[in-house]
């Protein structure tokens, strides 16, 4: 490829990144905005000053609800990575009959909206009690279909000689598991466990029906909180809240943008 | 003492596709026994039978005295080399070496022992503390076979360890192999559809068709007395050369030209057998029958001659080198010793002796 075609791509590419970013990019010059200046249509904030994150701190308890979904998002993802992995582990290991009518019957859930089965949910977690608490929160995802698809599809490629090679030496299911199956997979656990989180993350509507109380509330229901809850919306101070919200979805997206690329894709090209 | 004995062992996944066909055979304590047949056949299936990682549908499995029919893998007291290797891709050598060591509890110290002397063994101490990965085909395979090594069991079970290497690694893995069993005193049973393996390895070789047990015996003599038709072609390289023939009241006709006298038997056509070295130029002498050259090859020590005698091709290996074009009439001979007769409907073997007279080239 010539320099100048090379160039040319690359210009391309940043005008698209940059279009593509520039709500996250002007959320984040908002969030210094002081009033009207948001109004006026200005693109730089006069004066880049924290007073909005100060106030959006102090407007809703952010900080609460932070640690709240970060607790929830982290149950979320070691719930769902262990129980897929079981679940894919027994799909692609242990023979039983009907094992393949099972796994359709399972995957095949992914077709069900998540918004249908909400009122099930609700009404189970509720009999249970676990409305307002962490359990309410995130065991309803443990189970995921998609999880353990992608983890089926991820130790199919471990050749059954493997297993054989520990049940002749003597090694039980766990170990084989623990020492074999996990290792090899790490590159899609790692994806898994980064889009578990984000997805987990990124809840609104289950936060929404399953806490009632202030203390149990997550950062997404803040953000609408802190939108509606006056007439004259500070814009400034919604927009250090989102800032705030989606720094920790961005870091982490950051870390492990070239495990979720392999991961997502493995698989898929074969 | 007999390591392995298999009682009318069968194997069916349903009513119709019947595996493996009540087998009897019986493999003895420090014995290379070479399973072959060709793919199909049902002889991973028995190996893997042995190892506990299939079930029987029917018989008994004894090893080392007790049944073991429905044991657990591990309980067997056995080892096993896959084709594929099975190597730990996270795991080093030496790591994947003492796989499975620490189940039976033995000491980190025993197992570094045990590691080392595999590893001295297969000449891999530089390379223990690499990834199999970083390992050519011929190293991997050493690691799989240090692995069955440093377990110490009895009974090593291979299902086609060398088909994965090329040519030539491959004759040098067959002679490492059979020294380190022979240095050990382990009981192999070694599975394979390259009957060369199988020859130049096997203490006994059974001989394994469409799950059947065709002939189990010392490989020289599946060789110069094969039991049947199939093994009669299976085994070696060039195959047997086979021809129809035809009965004329006391004489036996094999082609227009070449009949021998015999005592008849009750069917109307036998099979006759010759291996390609013994087919020799008559050189003046009465030739048997006159062949029709149609394509040489010549491999520098030895010469492949394919021509055709009644439609049917057949090869005749010399030593040497000779040059023939394709359609020279060849004048050859064969001896009556040579002859291997089968019957025509059974495709049993018939006892040249019994059947021919020794005098009575015609």
């Amino acid at each position: 490829m010539s320099i100048w075609k090379k160039s040319f791509l690359y210009m391309l590419l940043s005008v698209a990144a940059f279009i593509m970013f520039f709500p996250i990019l002007y959320a984040f010059l908002i969030s210094f905005m002081q009033g009207g200046e948001v109004l006026q249509g200005k693109i730089i904030p006069s004066d880049f000053s924290f007073t909005n994150y100060e106030s959006a701190v102090q407007k809703v308890p952010l900080l609460r609800y932070l640690w709240n979904s970060f607790v929830v998002s982290t149950l979320i993802m070691v719930g769902q990575v262990l129980f897929c992995c079981l679940a894919a582990f027994a799909f692609t290991f242990i023979q039983f009959k009907g094992r393949n009518v099972l796994f359709l019957i399972f995957i095949s859930t992914m077709m069900i909206p998540w918004e249908a089965t909400m009122v099930p949910n609700f009404q189970t977690v509720r009999a249970l009690g676990w409305t307002d608490t962490y359990l309410g929160l995130s065991v309803p995802f443990f189970a995921m279909a998609f999880g353990t698809f992608l983890l089926r599809q991820q130790f199919k490629t471990i050749p059954m000689e493997m297993y054989e090679a520990t049940q002749v030496a003597g090694v039980n299911r766990f170990q084989f598991l623990f020492k074999v199956v996990l290792p090899v997979s790490k590159t899609s656990l790692v994806t898994l466990a980064i889009y578990c989180f984000l997805s987990a993350w990124n809840m609104y509507l289950w936060p929404l029906l399953v806490t009632n109380d202030e203390r149990m509330r997550t950062v997404q229901i803040g953000l609408k909180q802190m939108q509606s809850q006056e007439l004259a919306t500070e814009w400034g101070v919604v927009m250090a809240g989102v800032v705030m919200v989606i720094l920790p979805t961005l870091i982490l997206l950051f870390l492990g943008q070239k495990r979720l690329q392999e991961g997502l894709t493995r698989g898929a090209v074969k | 003492m007999n390591a392995i004995e298999v009682q009318s062992l069968k194997k069916a996944y349903n009513a119709e596709t019947t595996i493996l066909k009540d087998m009897d055979f019986t493999v003895k304590e420090g014995e290379f026994f070479a399973i072959v047949g060709p793919s199909g056949c049902g002889k991973s299936t028995l190996l893997r039978i042995i190892a506990g990682l299939e079930q029987v549908t029917d018989g008994t499995l004894i090893m080392n005295g007790q049944d073991a029919t429905y044991r657990r893998p591990d309980e067997r007291n056995i080892s096993m080399v896959f084709q594929n290797y099975a190597l730990f891709p996270h795991m080093t050598v030496a790591q994947n070496i003492t796989f499975g060591l620490h189940v039976k509890k033995i000491s980190k110290e025993e197992q570094k022992k045990r590691c080392m002397e595999a590893a001295e063994l297969l000449g891999l101490q530089h390379l223990l503390e690499r990834k199999p990965r970083e390992l050519s085909g011929g190293q991997r395979q050493r690691v799989a076979l240090g692995r069955a090594i440093a377990s110490q069991a009895p009974i090593c079970l291979m299902d086609e360890p060398l088909s994965n290497l090329d040519a030539k690694l491959r004759s040098k893995m067959r002679s490492e192999v059979r020294q380190i069993q022979r240095r050990l005193g382990m009981t192999m049973i070694y599975v394979t559809h390259d009957q060369i393996e199988a020859m130049t390895m096997a203490d006994r070789m059974m001989v394994l068709n469409g799950g059947d047990i065709q002939q189990v015996g010392e490989p020289l003599h599946v060789y110069n007395h094969p039991e049947n038709k199939f093994v009669a072609t299976f085994i070696g390289s060039p195959p047997m050369n086979m021809i129809e023939a035809t009965w004329h009241q006391q004489m036996l006709q094999i082609t227009d030209e070449w009949q021998l006298k015999a005592v008849r038997t009750g069917q109307e056509k036998l099979y006759v057998g010759v291996r390609p070295e013994h087919i020799m130029h008559a050189s003046g002498g009465k030739p048997s029958f006159i062949g029709k050259v149609e394509h040489v090859e010549i491999l520098g020590t030895e010469t492949l001659i394919m021509f055709s005698i009644n439609g049917e091709q057949w090869i005749a290996k010399w030593a040497g080198q000779w040059n023939f074009e394709a359609g020279e009439m060849l004048p050859l001979k064969v001896d009556i010793e040579h002859l291997h007769l089968f019957d025509f409907e059974t495709e049993k073997r018939v006892e040249t002796a019994e059947v021919l007279m020794m005098e009575a080239l015609v």
